[in-house]
């Protein structure tokens, strides 16, 4: 099965194959859960309607540690079996987790004025989510920096197991540290939260998970093309 | 400052946007792939029949 995958020919027809049904249950997945969580789902007794930012803020920052371990898989894959189509989804999913940090931290912010009253604290989760970005953005300069595309996949794999430390350090900064973010709402034990409440941000997580997937997968194909035409 | 739907209203509509631009921004990549693969393809065919030779394969 993984041989199968690993196939690039293969790997182009199922990804031009599964895009589109990606994209279209994505965007009615996000599209019922926004709905849902903004006029259906009940108000917060402590913080009012601004709550309902948590429908696009957790998604965002969920992908952000999500992709950033999806990128590293893809890289001890590609570290053990060499192959191109692990190489291009451990680099399509760099920029697609990077928007997802900058959508994590920008949202957070705008929720953090009226719950907090202040856009920016040096929180430890929020500092750490801030490193995260600053990782996205020098493994993909990294990626850029040797012509050979082999070393610069080995180069990167590397890099991507060093930083991955980053991502739970952001998970449990709520837990052992004193932090002005809040702390788990939804873990494996349950969930805190109120049941309308979480049947949305769960629809608009998947949405983002199908889209963020979709997203990477489009980059991917594009990249493997790149490759093939400059082996041919 | 933002009132809370006015903050809701933002977040929700940069999130759109980010997902719209990162697709776009993957896409249109993918886009100037294959033309760049069709443009050269189409070279290749303009040498072949310059030369005098067939374009498709296992033809005289």
């Amino acid at each position: 099965m993984l041989k199968q995958l690993a196939s690039p020919p293969r790997f182009l027809k199922l990804a031009a194959q599964v895009n589109p049904f990606l994209y279209a249950i994505g965007a009615l997945l996000l599209g019922f859960g926004l709905w849902f969580g903004l006029f259906k789902a009940p108000v917060d007794f402590q913080q009012g309607e601004v709550y309902r930012a948590i429908y696009v803020h957790v998604p965002a920052a969920w992908m952000s540690m999500f992709l950033y371990l999806v990128a590293c898989g893809y890289g001890i894959l590609s570290w053990i079996y060499r192959t191109d189509v692990a190489a291009v989804m451990m680099r399509s999913a760099l920029p697609t987790g990077a928007w997802m940090t900058i959508l994590a931290l920008i949202t957070g912010a705008l929720w953090g004025k009226p719950t907090w009253g202040t856009y920016w604290v040096w929180d430890a989760r929020m500092t750490s989510e801030l490193l995260l970005l600053f990782i996205y953005l020098g493994l993909m300069a990294l990626g850029q920096l040797t012509r050979d595309p082999s070393k610069a996949d080995r180069l990167l794999a590397f890099a991507l197991l060093i930083g991955v430390v980053n991502i739970p350090l952001i998970y449990l900064s709520v837990v052992f540290m004193n932090t002005l973010h809040q702390g788990y709402s939804v873990s494996m034990q349950g969930s805190r939260i109120h049941p309308d409440i979480a049947l949305g941000m769960w629809l608009s997580v998947f949405g983002f998970w199908l889209l963020c997937a979709a997203n990477v997968l489009r980059r991917a194909q594009c990249l493997l093309i790149q490759r093939r035409s400059q082996v041919v | 400052m933002l009132d809370a739907w006015q903050t809701v209203w933002v977040c929700v509509v940069l999130s759109l946007l980010v997902l719209a631009l990162d697709a776009w921004l993957a896409g249109r990549k993918a886009g100037t792939e294959k033309a760049s693969a069709l443009a050269e393809k189409r070279a290749l065919r303009q040498k072949q029949l310059r030369s005098g030779g067939s374009v498709y394969k296992g033809q005289p």
